[in-house]
């Protein structure tokens, strides 16, 4: 192999045209595929602070059918209290929601200073849901949720942008919604949050009251209940033990569908089976799923993600592979008469074809490189629009909204994996091919080739 | 020359099947890259139909629910919004105002209406939107009568009146120029219709983003009711000297909290509607479908212009010694160059070729992208035929430039080579 290697590097030197538009080939198609897989790394795997995703499933949409119609919301702060956290096989169950700007300012000053910060209602369980990190304080608990304090946890950036250098936690805050202001106290600071992990992105966080736990209920739960404004976050024990928490919640909808309904109301059917999914399933779908307004749920469809990302690899390795196959080709044939005195003196056609393979593999590992580069820079500076690049529908991101990557989200050993596994099938795609072809020559056809 | 450039092509057809195989290949994605880019960027290019630039919305939220309202407090509420609606009018940044609780304008609709032309004929479902006699929702937004471009007038007090959009008039009544004053049916039971009169057909608007054709729509005339929802909705078009996002923010930070609300309403917003507008196109998913798909676009160009240009540079090398020769016996550089330039040529056309008729079988059975959800063929890019030949078009002409470009240089190089040094070097 070192053989290989150093007369690939000899053959590089001698075609330094042929090796430069090799290489940048390579490179493109490493940048492209590089940038598709970090991306959904990105969105799938787990990063800070959402570190639970491998054994999370989310649920943010009911659905409520009763006679003459139906529609769909997302899930009230009742319901989930009710039903959803007192599921016995998820190992957590939190709930929030996102409610825009608000404007946050320090009680003694004037208005016009007031920032604006996106502001999250959680519930306790969010905190141990999400794997924030405490840079002092603590979490709100949930003696402040019953007792309705008014208490807030706010991210590094703000707390700097507000009181400069000084201790945050303990200080109060005047935050308004755009309607009323109140002064809240802050008991924690937390290491900023960026917006590509929107799940858990905010700049503030206030507890939601109505979130905290009473008895299980009944079944009589009534129509206008079940709807508000939560996402829901159940995080099951292990990967293999999410199946059970699903088949839990399709028993607490089945015991609510065959309750009588509550006094005054019409019976209904609550179905929130097209929306309950593990995390991944449930960004690809959000991803490659054309939004349609003509049904409540559109149901996880692999043939609809399959068909947009298969042609879309395809395009990102096929072409670049036969680019490659055909200067690959071309070369071959200057090399005829040397293949064909190695022959003679007894090298067997495997043993040449691993040589240009090696060789090969030199240049495809030069290119991957560049690549690699390339797609960390396209990632970088397109921060702000390559994570929704691949969405068939539209995301906004709030105004101010902070974005970044921590190192875990860009330098992982997946992505060198999957940057190697790429190199090594474009590596093969486009030599093997043209190789078997030159190789099948035989020995006096290849030696007369050059004369 | 035609003739020799064939015998070179055939001579290296093992090395052209592959650049060839590509080029098919970048023929069939580019086609797949370009036809929703053709698509949306022609459908900008159809007026929104309406105007909604300079143009914010005031909203308020009642703090009274619907169904609580007694008699006094809907005297209150209106004595409140009038309170309301001559402050904001006496603004010097205001250039009209009108007071709505409806839904008239585009960006905020989702209801739909389903309507027929007679009782035997299947009914179409249109976006409906509401306006109030005498309100000025027309004109505020800029609607215009689609027979004579004026700017529609809403003064129709018969609530069995309704206005549609030009492609809903072209769907009900094909074989009318004018179908003011015909009669339209919506179901209100069990085969039991309401009357409907066409009172007037504004000219076609958009109701989802810049980038998707208009749809058909209907105007529906508003009960006269003042309470009827939470919210109350003060439409404001400002001078055409004054900045939509200036004004939003000096509302929220100093007018806002000014506003004579009493304890009827409490303030629940400013929008302007304009960025709101633009934000759709994001929101519709075509920012980043037009970013993807010149993204790939730009990649598929770029791999055709490494294999062309590689693929020709080495077969310049290995024809170096028959160039010099040429040379020798008085061949121009420009025949060289343009001998060259045609192989390359022929090679994308040869391609282009095989692959359209791949495409065509495929756009023959999953149509076009992006779709309209109504068809309406007065738009080219709806027609079959052109939007075929014009999306194949465009993808030979940038295929062809860039592989010309790829094989300039190879080319160039090859024209300027010194005739006794290849000779030399060939032997």
């Amino acid at each position: 192999m070192k053989t290989y290697f150093r007369q690939a590097w000899s053959l590089v030197r001698q075609q330094r045209l042929f090796s430069t538009v090799y290489v940048i080939g390579t490179g493109l198609a490493l940048t492209a595929t590089m940038v598709l897989a970090m991306v959904f790394y990105i969105k799938m795997a787990p990063v800070y602070p959402e570190i639970h995703r491998d054994r999370m499933l989310t649920v943010q949409y009911a659905a409520v059918k009763v006679e003459g119609g139906a529609g769909r919301s997302s899930i009230g702060e009742i319901f989930v209290r009710e039903y959803l956290y007192p599921l016995q096989t998820a190992e957590m169950v939190c709930a929030a929601t996102n409610y825009g700007s608000w404007r946050v300012r320090i009680p003694t000053e004037a208005t016009d200073d007031a920032l604006e910060l996106s502001a999250k209602r959680t519930d306790v369980n969010f905190w141990r849901v999400f794997g924030f990190r405490f840079l002092s304080g603590r979490p709100y608990t949930e003696e402040e949720l019953r007792s309705e304090q008014k208490v807030v946890v706010i991210a590094q950036s703000a707390a700097r942008r507000l009181f400069g250098d000084e201790e945050a936690v303990g200080r109060d805050v005047s935050i308004s919604d755009g309607r009323t202001a109140e002064n809240y106290r802050v008991v924690g600071v937390v290491a900023d949050v960026s917006y590509v992990t929107p799940d858990s992105y905010a700049q503030i966080w206030l507890p939601n009251p109505k979130l905290y736990a009473v008895a299980p209920g009944t079944g009589n739960i009534r129509f206008n209940d079940i709807f508000g404004s939560c996402k829901v976050y159940l995080v099951a024990p292990s990967v293999a033990q999410m199946d059970e928490v699903i088949a839990e919640v399709n028993e607490v909808m089945q015991k609510i569908n065959t309750s009588p309904p509550a006094e005054g109301e019409q019976r209904f059917e609550l179905d929130l089976s097209g929306d309950l999914l593990p995390y991944w399933k449930s960004e690809l779908k959000s991803t490659f799923h054309e939004s349609n307004t003509h049904v409540l749920f559109s149901s996880f469809s692999w043939s609809e993600i399959l068909k947009v990302l298969i042609p879309l690899l395809m395009a990102m390795l096929l072409v670049p592979a036969l680019n490659m196959a055909g200067m690959v080709s071309s070369t071959m044939e200057d090399r005829l008469a040397e293949f064909g005195v190695r022959k003679v003196f007894g090298a067997s056609r495997r043993r040449l074809m691993m040589q240009i393979l090696a060789e090969n593999l030199l240049l495809t590992l030069i290119g991957g490189i560049i690549g690699l580069l390339l797609s960390y820079a396209i990632m970088y500076f397109g921060i702000d629009w390559v994570l929704t690049l691949f969405n068939q529908t539209g995301v906004l991101a709030p105004e101010g909204a902070v974005t970044f990557y921590t190192a875990d989200m860009l330098f992982n050993p997946f992505v060198f994996i999957i940057a190697l596994f790429i190199c090594l099938v474009l590596n093969y795609a486009s030599a093997a091919i043209p190789a078997h072809m030159a190789l099948r020559k035989d020995i006096v056809y290849s030696i007369n080739k050059k004369r | 020359m035609i003739l020799h450039v064939f015998k070179q092509m055939w001579n290296n057809r093992r090395h052209n099947g592959w650049i060839v195989a590509e080029l098919i290949v970048v023929t069939y994605f580019m086609w797949g890259v370009i036809d929703p880019v053709y698509m949306m960027l022609s459908n900008r290019t159809i007026p929104d139909g309406f105007d909604v630039s300079k143009m914010v919305i005031v909203r308020l939220y009642s703090n009274i629910l619907p169904w609580n309202k007694t008699p006094e407090d809907i005297e209150r509420e209106e004595q409140t919004q009038e309170n309301v609606a001559n402050m904001i009018e006496a603004l010097p940044e205001v250039e009209q105002l009108a007071p709505n609780i409806g839904i008239p304008i585009p960006l905020f609709s989702s209801a739909t209406g389903r309507l027929q032309r007679d009782t035997i004929s299947e009914p179409l479902t249109l976006s409906m939107l509401n306006f109030r006699t005498g309100d000025e929702t027309f004109e505020m937004l800029q609607i215009r009568d689609a027979r004579t471009g004026e700017i529609m007038r809403s003064d129709v007090s018969d609530a069995r009146s309704i206005y549609i959009s030009a492609d809903a008039a072209k769907i009900f009544f094909p074989e009318l120029v004018d179908c003011v004053g015909q009669t339209l049916l919506r179901s209100s039971g069990v085969n039991t219709f309401d009357s409907l009169r066409v009172a007037g057909v504004f000219a076609s608007i958009k109701m989802e983003a810049s980038s998707i054709q208009p749809i058909p729509v209907m105007y529906m005339l508003n009960a006269p009711s003042v309470s009827v929802g939470f919210y109350n909705t003060f439409f404001i078009r400002l001078r055409d000297d004054v900045s939509a996002a200036a004004f939003v923010e000096k509302f929220k930070t100093d007018i806002a909290s000014q506003l004579p609300l009493g304890d009827i309403y409490r303030f629940d917003g400013i929008i302007n509607l304009e960025k709101h507008w633009k934000d759709r196109e994001v929101m519709s998913g075509t920012t980043n479908k037009l970013r993807l798909h010149i993204g790939m676009m730009l990649f598929f160009l770029l791999c055709v212009f490494l294999g062309v240009a590689g693929t020709f540079l080495l077969r310049a090398k290995a024809r170096r010694g028959e160039i010099g020769l040429r040379k020798a016996l008085g061949g121009s550089r420009r025949r060289i160059l343009a001998e060259f330039l045609t192989e390359s040529g022929w090679l994308v056309t040869i391609a282009w070729l095989v692959g359209i008729l791949i495409v065509y079988n495929r756009v023959h059975v999953t149509g076009f992208a992006e779709a309209p959800e109504f068809l309406n063929d007065t738009y080219l890019q709806n027609r079959m035929a052109p939007h075929f030949w014009i999306v194949s078009g465009i993808v030979y002409v940038l295929t062809l430039s860039i592989a010309f470009v790829g094989t300039w240089f190879p080319a160039r190089q090859a024209a300027c080579t010194d005739a006794a040094e290849a000779l030399r070097d060939d032997t």
